[in-house]
């Protein structure tokens, strides 16, 4: 089934918050696998997101609007002798969607720590 | 160039990324082939930071890729909607599965390396346990890619070929997937007669015996199973050649190339029913060189993109620039 524009499903909800948490504490800006990591430590979960579900919800939130992306300098890169990081923002509107989502469905919190939703 | 992160189950995550983003737009591709790139280095550096062991991070890596098949899957469906398009030359792909089989072929038939002739099977078997289990599990991997490979190449010459002439493409198909099923159990075999090789030197003398028969009877299942793959391919090569002959996809002259394969495989057949083992030697490797040969050309030329367009009035040739399915 289609769902309606603009809702929000578990595993993006738990992006947005990660997101947002790691904002709070000065990383306004975050590569893919520290999102998943955040989650987990978040949720207390034993496992990380699957790659496949959580860049296929990252793609999706960006072509939404609820996140912006670019990929980083690639001195900063080469100078860690590491690949390029493609680096997440949550966006005004995100911030907007994840705080809604949370206040209609006070109950989700608790599916919410579940972990990767299935859609 | 960036720096990657290394190992088995990094290459080979990365190859399910290569092979699911296949054909979509160079932007779309990158962006995913950076994003798990990077998240592999990550997920590397940041559980050895953790003091995890490096066979441990392995595991977890590839349960985590796994976990993620389906979303990939699912991703590149929604991302391209259900009418998929294929950007990637049906022509090439068709040239590269034949040149693929080319290879599939030298190791499917080098698993016949070992004489299954009762006097002397002993020292085979010793042979065999001497290779390190290793050595074992390359080439049964090589081999099971090989079968995959086969069965996988069959669908995409049939996609390829089935616009020329659907009945024979779909014989020569099923021919080659048949291979390539055959190509798999004849790994199962080797495996099963290498684990009883092993089994033999180590058996005390009172059950080695019985070790010997049963890995006996592996070793002559899988040769035998090598005679039927040979001519499974031979058929499906003659098929291939039949419609890229007719539709002049490929040199002219590989049609004599292809006709003697198809003299030599009567003259097979009867020479291993007269029992003149020399002879149905002799006629085996000519036959498969010249099927060799037809494979590597037409592969190549296939690949290479130096096919003609075909002139039959009315046929939509397919892939020639691009295709969708």
């Amino acid at each position: 089934m289609r769902r309606k524009l603009g809702t929000l499903i578990p595993i993006e909800v738990s992006i947005l918050t990660a997101g947002l948490s790691m904002l709070r504490i000065g990383q306004g800006e975050f590569h893919g696998y520290a999102i998943a990591r955040e989650i987990r430590d978040i949720e207390a979960a034993r496992k990380l997101t699957a790659q496949g579900t959580l860049y296929r919800a990252l793609d999706r939130l960006e072509s939404q609007g609820m996140l912006e992306s670019r990929l980083e300098d690639a001195e900063a890169a080469a100078q860690e002798s590491r690949p390029r990081r493609r680096l997440y923002r949550v966006t005004v509107q995100g911030e907007a969607a994840v705080a809604s989502a949370v206040q209609t469905r006070p109950s989700g919190v608790s599916k919410l720590r579940r972990g990767e939703a299935t859609t | 160039m960036q720096p990657a992160p290394s190992g088995l189950v990094a290459a080979l995550v990365q190859l399910w990324a290569r092979i699911y983003t296949v054909g979509l737009p160079h932007g779309a591709r990158q962006r995913r082939l950076d994003q798990i790139t990077s998240d592999l280095w990550e997920h590397y550096e940041d559980r050895r930071l953790d003091g995890i062991s490096p066979a441990l991070i392995n595991v977890e890596a590839l349960e985590r890729a796994a976990r993620g098949v389906f979303a990939d899957l699912l991703w590149r469906f929604q991302l391209e909607g259900p009418q998929m398009q294929l950007n990637f030359p049906l022509q090439r792909g068709g040239g590269f599965c034949l040149l693929i089989l080319v290879g599939a072929i030298m190791l499917n038939i080098s698993a016949d390396g070992y004489d299954a002739a009762a006097p002397g099977f002993d020292g085979e078997l010793r042979r065999l346990a001497e290779i390190t289990d290793w050595q074992v599990q390359v080439y049964t991997v090589l081999q099971v890619l090989a079968g995959i490979g086969m069965i996988g190449g069959a669908c995409l010459v049939y996609v390829y070929l089935s616009n020329y002439a659907r009945v024979q493409a779909l014989l020569a198909s099923v021919a080659l997937a048949g291979a390539g099923l055959l190509a798999l159990v004849t790994s199962a075999f080797y495996m099963v007669t290498a684990e009883l090789a092993d089994e033999y030197v180590l058996a005390a003398p009172e059950r080695a015996e019985s070790v010997l028969v049963t890995a006996r009877g592996s070793m002559l299942m899988m040769s035998a199973l090598i005679g039927p793959t040979i001519l499974l391919l031979a058929i499906a090569v003659l098929g291939f050649a039949a419609i890229t002959g007719r539709h002049h996809l490929v040199p002219r002259w590989l049609g004599f190339v292809a006709g003697g394969v198809s003299l030599v495989i009567p003259a097979l057949v009867i020479a291993v029913a007269a029992g003149a083992d020399t002879t149905s030697w002799i006629l085996s490797i000519i036959g498969l060189l010249l099927m060799l040969m037809w494979l590597v050309v037409a592969g190549g030329w296939l690949l290479l993109g130096g096919s003609r367009v075909d002139a039959s009035p009315g046929l939509q040739t397919p892939g020639i620039a691009s295709s969708s399915v």
